[in-house]
């Protein structure tokens, strides 16, 4: 791993109603794509939000690293320093409406580089615009944009200045998959040069772009490592069943399938259950396997859902 | 600067392409610019315009749409950039929240104010297209400056930093009317404790009121109305107006108002939330009797909660809202401790009633004074004078003691005496002078000194009633039981009696003016059977043979009661009350070829030259009123006079208001007449007459001291006499009518008349003046006059009374008058006559006609009676006693017709319900 750009250490969030969002965080981050995965509710915004300074954690630590020093999110002096670090795309995205992209974009590059020439900063926001294939609608009023072309102008101005830590919230949700993959392949280049925390619930873009991922459960981090050492977690635990087979005691339903004859249970059990073939996991499915471990039915019911939300989407395409 | 311009770039384009934004700046511009449309339509006939009438109906408005635009604009910007989702990102900026509000803000404020100056750039234009002359610039700036600007800047302030705190419209609508009903009446309730109060009505300063009353007319003037024509444009002030003045009254009137919409602006700093605060847990308990509503506060807490990580900048900012209320509130502070101190000092003085006034054996003969005016400021001018006044003691015993009246802002640098020592003792605007030794008398002394200063009044900001006094507005200050009824003491204002636009300076002025009636409170009739105390007006006014020479500023042309006129250099000299004697000037310019001196505003000379025929009138009724009189010595100095700065904001637009002011009638001094602005330019004709009749009486009444009892009688007589000469009697004659129930109002003596007779005091007047001519006839009351007046050599410097007036006038006619007298003049004696038991009969060859004249009033009346006949008119007189009645038997040769009673109405009456026509039969 190359240096740390951002260490976390013991990050905990407790919300005024109570909730604890986040229950101790620790993670370093070097160069290229983090995947950050987890169902709705698991704290992935309140991590970002903490992340990008918009919230201020209970306890914990919040290190960054610029290319001089270590700055501390804690330490009023170090905030703006952190800030012109960070790069953020939200999840609810949306560019002031009225003005074109174009405009936008230098408008953003004002306010984050007010000492750079307006020359330089009308040519990063052209440079960006390309990039990201808006060119030809630059001078487009950014209202009118595209669910897809709102978040690639999204990209954009997270881009303007340079950052060294980019950090994506669910850039792809509601995106047709054409859209989707254009974007994941956007975030992938950018991750070529620049640190990128990629958080989702879709797990096919962890799965295809990030070679190390989170997953985050309840306020914790509950795994932190490659795409391969979670398949293999999950490696000999994971069960094909028709679907009229008795689910053995301790297995669990992760999800149905359809098979050549009716539909098929994909199932979670430590011995192979009568009936079973064994089952081959894909990334989503050592996922899924991971938050049945951890949280049983109402993991599963989570995961299920985020994965109707991908598959609407796939299929409204 | 780089990123303030992005920032303003932004904040254009978004306004512009936003439907809301644009219909709001629409609205905006249409209704602005709609007054100078209107005013433009009302240009032309008798009405001559000049450009300041477009900027203040203009004006009018511009302050109060300006703030609602700011308001709107301001809102929307904020709100929007919320709601729309981009502020996520926005937070991200490396900029202090600080930074961010107030380039935001000061983004806001280069759209609007550009906007906010585009509708008096319409008014401009408009003024020029119509023909308007033009006025000057200043009264399109500074209003704009001191008024629109303000409130512009106050309500995107105020905008941008509640909509900031409350983050949408509805929280942000509910914490402006929080903040401006709740915040005022708190702030008042603490202060009532110290007997302070703060104005912090921003609809006053915006001039709400105003705009809905100018709406209001513009109503009736476009839509036709049988009692109120309406103007679609009032005529505005063509003279510059004093920016520092007006600088004064906007910063006491809006200061503390705009400070708090500034530290509204700022402590939204803290609320900016880029950062959200981590807020422990605060769960209501369940079994809470509040926990509905807690749970919703503890919802919306986070929500509201100020951001916990300010930087550095940030906290200067938001420390820079407290400091800016409190520097104003300290200003505000000072402001009232000064003025309180000044107000109490000037009643304590009132009360005590220090110092003894001049003995009235101190005759002050003459007066020389070389006077310095310099503008060193627009709004406001010092002066040098340096002169003398001469005292002879008239009296029998030795005189010690003088007192005198000075302006309290003009200094005395040295006294000297040619006689002994002059001890100086000064509070205020009274003046101690202790002579010793003592002046004996015949002897006189002279007194030389050197003043200087910034003559000024000051108008203390107390409440007011009709006809309150100073000691009765103070009354009610102090007396006041609740916050509600004191007023802002630091509102207060001083108002310069010179100016490089307006001067105005009485002789108390400019140098030390005799003091002969004591300062000491008297008891006298209030409105409304009230009782107050009042200071006694100066009712003596010997004649001075006065002197001045005096240099002003090359762009005042100024003149006095002398008649001494001239730009940069006046040299004047006459012999008149130095009471009565004024100085006046502006920035006028003199009528070329005009008969006498009338020096206007240059944007007026075309209007002034309408009157060319009424200034050459001038001449000829000056012959008429007084032949014996030598007319260039009468010859009157006309000046047009600009309405003074009142301190009202609303006058910062140089309005006049009320149509009442189109009749006020021309101020003046001696020879020196002051023609209303107004009166210029609504294409009025000269109230020649008045003019002439002023400066004849101010000729005839500088021949000889007068009792100071019977001078407004004697007075008053000869501006009648004189106003009846030129044809300007009461449409009445010699009698009053109305109502029965009326008569009370008139039956009161002009000598000793009280507050409540002040209404009919001239009209009784009149009427008595009516009868006096009619019965002496006009050359005996010209003659007695002329020898009442010319009594001063006779009887050394006694002071006329009426008696000796009306002696003259009798001894001139040959008939004793002082029965009269002493009913017209000394009681309230009203006769009522009519007619009762009238016959007409043939009497051998001819007719007799008999009958009774009743006197159902009181006085005795003489009357003539007219007996209209087929051969004409014969006539009769008949004396009614009071109460009582009068026979009388008129023989005619013809057959009468009618039978008519004082059909002239030369005979002072009352004409009430009785008969005074009767018609024999036949003849109806």
């Amino acid at each position: 791993m190359s240096a740390p750009v951002l260490r976390v250490r013991n990050l905990r969030k407790t919300h005024s109603d109570g909730t604890e969002a986040l229950r101790g965080i620790d993670l370093e981050l070097g160069g290229g794509m983090y995947g950050l995965l987890g169902p709705n509710g698991a704290g992935k915004t309140t991590l970002l939000s903490i992340l990008v300074l918009a919230l201020e954690p209970t306890a914990g630590e919040l290190l960054y690293r610029s290319p001089d020093r270590d700055l501390d999110a804690s330490r009023l002096a170090d905030r703006s320093t952190i800030r012109a670090l960070l790069g953020y795309l939200p999840q609810d995205f949306r560019p002031l409406a009225l003005l074109s992209g174009r405009e936008y974009l230098e408008h953003c590059a004002s306010l984050r580089q007010p000492s750079e020439p307006r020359s330089a900063r009308r040519a990063r926001a052209s440079d960006l615009l390309r990039s990201v294939g808006l060119e030809g609608a630059a001078e487009r009023p950014a209202g009118k944009y595209s669910g897809g072309m709102m978040r690639r102008l999204g990209l954009a101005q997270a881009l303007i200045h340079r950052p060294r830590l980019l950090i994506v919230d669910e850039p792809t949700a509601g995106l047709d998959p054409e859209e989707r993959m254009r974007f994941r392949n956007l975030v992938a280049e950018v991750a070529e040069h620049t640190s990128v925390i990629l958080s989702t619930h879709i797990v096919e873009d962890v799965e295809a772009t990030c070679p190390r991922l989170g997953v985050l459960w309840n306020g914790r981090l509950h795994f932190d490592g490659s795409p391969a050492d979670l398949l293999r977690r999950a490696t000999g635990k994971l069960w094909r069943l028709p679907e009229q087979a008795p689910l053995p005691p301790g297995a669990e339903t992760l999800g149905m399938r359809a098979a050549v004859l009716g539909h098929e249970r994909l199932v979670r059990a430590e011995q192979a259950p009568e009936r079973g073939t064994a089952h081959t996991p894909h990334l989503e499915d050592a996922y899924a396997a991971l938050l049945s471990e951890l949280g049983g039915a109402a993991a599963i019911h989570s995961i299920l859902e985020a994965t109707s939300d991908a598959s609407v989407a796939s299929s409204s395409a | 600067m780089k990123s303030w311009l992005e920032f303003l770039r932004a904040e254009v384009l978004v306004h512009l392409r936003s439907l809301r934004g644009r219909v709001a700046i629409a609205a905006y511009l249409a209704i602005a610019c709609t007054p100078a449309i209107l005013a433009g339509r009302a240009q032309g006939g008798d009405l001559l315009l000049g450009g300041s009438t477009y900027a203040a109906e203009v004006l009018t408005f511009l302050p109060l749409l300006s703030a609602a635009l700011a308001i709107t604009l301001g809102l929307d910007a904020i709100v929007r950039e919320r709601r729309s989702g981009s502020w996520s990102v926005l937070t991200l900026t490396s900029m202090s929240s600080a930074g961010y509000l107030l380039r935001r803000w000061s983004a806001l404020l280069a759209l609007l104010l550009p906007l906010s100056a585009l509708p008096l750039a319409v008014a401009a234009a408009s003024a020029s297209l119509n023909g308007a002359a033009r006025g000057p610039l200043g009264n399109f700036v500074w209003p704009w400056l001191l008024f629109v600007v303000p409130a512009v800047v106050g309500a995107s302030a105020l905008a941008v930093g509640a909509g900031t705190i409350a983050d949408g419209i509805v929280p942000a609508a509910i914490l402006v009317a929080l903040l401006a009903t709740l915040a005022p009446t708190l702030v008042n309730s603490v202060l009532f404790v110290t007997r302070r109060h703060v104005t912090l009505d921003a609809s006053a300063s915006l001039g709400t009121l105003a705009a809905i009353e100018r709406t209001g007319r513009y109503q009736y003037a476009l839509m036709p109305h049988p009692f109120s024509p309406g103007r679609l444009a009032l005529p505005a002030s063509e003279s510059p107006q004093p920016p520092a003045q007006i600088a004064a009254a906007a910063i006491s009137a809006s200061a503390l108002a705009l400070a708090g919409c500034l530290a509204v602006l700022t402590t939204s700093t803290a609320f900016l939330r880029r950062s959200a605060r981590d807020l422990p847990p605060w769960k209501p308990r369940a079994d809470h009797p509040l926990r509905t509503l807690l749970a919703l506060a503890a919802r919306l807490r986070p929500r509201y909660a100020p951001d916990p990580r300010l930087e550095r900048a940030d906290r200067l900012l938001l420390a820079c809202g407290p400091l800016l209320l409190l520097a104003t509130f300290g200003a505000f502070w000072w402001r009232d401790a000064h003025y309180r101190s000044r107000m109490e000092a000037e009643h304590a003085l009132e009360v005590s009633g220090w110092p003894a006034p001049t003995p009235t054996a101190a005759s002050p003969i003459a007066a020389r004074v070389a006077l310095t005016l310099v503008s060193t400021l627009a709004s406001n001018a010092s002066l040098r004078s340096v002169g003398e006044i001469t005292f002879r003691n008239d009296g029998t015993a030795p005189l010690s003691h003088l007192a005198f009246t000075l302006n309290s802002a003009v200094d005395i640098e040295w006294l000297h005496s040619d006689h002994g020592t002059a001890t100086v003792e000064r509070r205020l605007e009274r003046v101690s002078v202790n002579l010793q030794p003592a002046l004996a008398p015949r002897a006189s002394v002279i007194l030389a000194a050197e003043l200087c200063g910034w003559p000024e009044t000051i108008d203390f900001a107390l409440p007011n009633g009709p006809r309150w006094t100073f000691e009765r507005r103070l009354r009610a200050y102090r007396g006041a039981s609740q916050s509600s009824d004191l007023t802002d003491l630091a509102r207060s204002r001083t108002v310069p009696a010179a100016s490089g636009q307006r001067v105005d300076l009485g002789w108390s002025d400019v140098f030390l003016l005799p003091r002969f009636t004591s300062w000491h409170l008297v008891r006298a009739d209030g409105f409304a059977g009230g009782e107050i105390d009042v200071l006694p007006e100066e009712g003596s006014a010997p004649f001075t043979d006065l002197a001045l020479s005096s240099n002003s500023p090359p762009e005042l042309f100024v003149a006095d009661a002398c008649g001494g006129a001239g730009r940069a250099r006046l040299d004047s000299a006459c012999r008149m009350p130095l009471r009565d004697w004024r100085l006046a000037g502006a920035p006028l310019v003199p009528l070329d070829g005009a008969p006498v001196v009338f020096a206007v505003l240059p944007q007026h000379r075309a209007a002034a030259e309408r009157l060319a025929d009424d200034l050459s009138g001038l001449a000829d009724l000056r012959r008429a009123a007084w032949p014996a009189l030598d007319a260039s010595a009468i010859a009157p100095v006309l000046l047009e006079d600009s309405p003074p700065w009142s301190g009202d904001p609303r006058q910062a637009m140089g309005r006049w208001w009320d149509d009442e002011y189109f009749e006020d009638v021309p101020r003046s001094a001696g020879r020196l007449f002051l023609v209303p602005e107004r009166w210029v330019v609504s294409g009025r004709r000269l109230p020649a007459a008045e003019v002439v009749t002023d400066s004849v009486v101010s000729a005839l009444l500088g021949r000889r001291p007068l009792d100071p009892h019977d001078r407004p009688v004697i007075a008053g007589l000869l501006r009648d006499v004189v106003k009846r000469r030129l044809g300007h009697g009461p449409a009445g004659g010699a009698t009053l009518g109305g109502r029965p129930i009326e008569i009370s109002n008139y039956q009161f003596s002009l000598l000793d008349s009280g507050f409540s007779e002040l209404l009919n005091w001239p009209a009784r007047l009149a009427a008595v003046t009516g009868e006096l001519v009619a019965r002496a006839g006009d050359g005996a009351v010209a003659a007695g006059f002329e020898a009442f007046l010319q009594g001063s050599a006779d009887a050394g410097r006694k002071p006329g009374t009426l008696a000796e007036l009306i002696d003259a006038i009798g001894k001139a006619r040959g008939d004793d008058l002082s029965s009269f007298a002493r009913d017209a003049f000394s009681t309230g004696a009203l006769p009522e006559l009519g007619f009762d038991d009238v016959h007409s009969a043939r009497a051998g060859r001819g007719f007799v006609v008999t009958g009774r004249v009743a006197n159902h009033g009181t006085g005795e009346a003489r009357c003539p009676i007219a007996v209209t006949t087929e051969g004409g008119i014969v006539e009769a007189r008949v004396i009614v006693p009071e109460q009582g009645e009068a026979r009388f038997t008129v023989p005619t040769s013809a057959q009468p017709q009618s039978v008519l009673l004082d059909p002239d109405l030369t005979c002072f009456r009352w004409r009430g319900q009785w008969v005074e026509r009767v018609d024999f039969e036949g003849f109806q």
